[in-house]
């Protein structure tokens, strides 16, 4: 039989019960502290200090890296982009001067694009705006260190524009929602889905040939004397960060 | 602490220690594994002096806790009551028998697990669950498990006469 049932043995079983409870409560607690101060004093003991030194070093100098790289693969992203707009530059006969957009203004129907680039980079009102994909807008107001851009898209804006390869000539104009429409063409003209809407020089604020959108359906049903096109912009509005404001050429000095 | 005299004890729950996380690992996970550490200590307990009851659980619990990542006190504590109630079970027979150890040996596993389960849960007792189910299982296995071992007690001494004679 078991032995016991003595005081002693009851006070011994409380003990370690006690012991238990403490151990249950304050354990982990105790355990983890423990554990963490003898592993900071005696680690090197097993893994030595030169090899624990380097440890930190290399996990400091992988962090850092990691950084580096992060931002390299930015600067690559924005290399691509300037090395686009760069190649458009060399094929404009004007100057150009590469701007950020800083932020967009929210107008009651559509906002405009705010640059950070001003009148000391030489921008001036009535300048065009470009990105790599095609015709943006125009600057409408310029500070020192800013200028705003006023978007194909806006309602106000009309574009004198031609079809590729068809040749019609017609208005550009904001159409319902982001789309645009190209309207006064002419009745006799073949023009077709797919076709290219570039800009003509005929309303004298822009140069030929800049890519506005490409021709997505015609708009058939309207009473009229001339055709109407839906134009898909080539420039998707709402996600410009980089953008090419075309400089207007210095007088020339005899 | 365990005191001298208890030496050949040690190894006897430092291996039911050992027997018991590879039960808990392997059976344990599958469906639940007998209270082999408590049929030891009852059994030491019964033959080698009762601080195998108190001394012997806690440390042997306290091992089983390390060894399984469980809450550090929890098989300590469950197994103190499980021993308390098997103590109490022993002590309400009236003469030693192997039923009578097999039966304190059920008890006390009852015991044990419902204070492991309630000690072990996060919050306290709040969390306790179907999970406790698992307890009736375990005290059959151990029962099963305290059968196997005197059977085997039985045949080895009968193996031991007839060697003897």
């Amino acid at each position: 039989m078991l032995q016991g049932g003595s005081r002693s043995r009851r006070g011994r079983l409380a003990a370690y019960a006690a012991a238990s409870v403490l151990i249950l409560l304050a354990g982990p607690v105790l355990l983890g502290g423990v554990g963490s101060w003898l592993g900071a004093r005696f680690a090197f003991l097993f893994f030595g200090p030169e090899e624990d030194q380097s440890v930190e070093e290399l996990r400091a100098f992988a962090v850092e890296l990691m950084l580096e790289n992060g931002a390299l693969r930015e600067e690559a992203m924005k290399a691509a982009r300037y090395r686009t707009l760069l190649g458009m530059t060399r094929t404009l006969p004007q100057e150009a001067v590469a701007g950020r957009v800083l932020y967009r203004t929210e107008g009651l129907v559509e906002g405009t694009l705010v640059i950070d680039r001003g009148s000391r980079d030489g921008v001036v009102p009535g300048a065009v705006c470009i990105t790599a994909e095609g015709l943006v807008g125009v600057v409408e107001e310029v500070a020192e260190a800013t200028c705003e851009v006023l978007p194909i898209t806006s309602p106000g804006m009309r574009v004198s524009c031609m079809t590729y390869p068809s040749g019609a000539v017609g208005i550009l104009q904001p159409g319902p929602g982001r789309t645009l429409q190209l309207v006064d063409v002419d009745l006799s003209s073949s023009v077709a889905p797919g076709d290219e809407v570039v800009t003509s020089r005929y309303g004298g604020v822009f140069r030929d040939g800049l890519l506005v959108g490409t021709v997505s359906e015609s708009l058939t049903g309207r009473a009229g004397l001339a055709l109407e096109f839906s134009v898909t912009p080539a420039v998707d509005f709402t996600r410009i960060s980089e953008v090419l404001i075309l400089l207007e050429p210095p007088p020339e000095t005899e | 602490m365990m005191r001298s005299g208890s030496a050949g004890g040690v190894p006897a729950v430092a291996g039911a220690v050992v027997l018991q996380f590879m039960l808990e690992v392997t059976l344990g996970r599958v469906f639940a594994a007998p209270d082999v550490l408590l049929l030891v200590l009852v059994y030491l307990s019964i033959n080698h002096g009762d601080r195998w009851s108190i001394e012997g659980a806690f440390w042997a619990g306290l091992a089983l806790d390390m060894l399984l990542h469980q809450p550090p006190g929890a098989s300590s504590l469950g197994l103190l009551a499980g021993m308390v109630v098997a103590t109490l079970v022993l002590e309400a027979m009236p003469r030693e028998s192997r039923g009578a150890y097999l039966l304190a040996g059920g008890a006390g596993s009852v015991a044990c697990d419902a204070v492991f389960f309630a000690a072990a849960s996060r919050p306290f007792i709040l969390s306790l669950d179907s999970d406790m189910l698992i307890i009736l299982p375990r005290a059959v296995l151990t029962l099963a498990a305290g059968s196997a071992a005197a059977a085997a007690g039985i045949l080895a001494g009968m193996v031991r006469r007839e060697a003897a004679e």
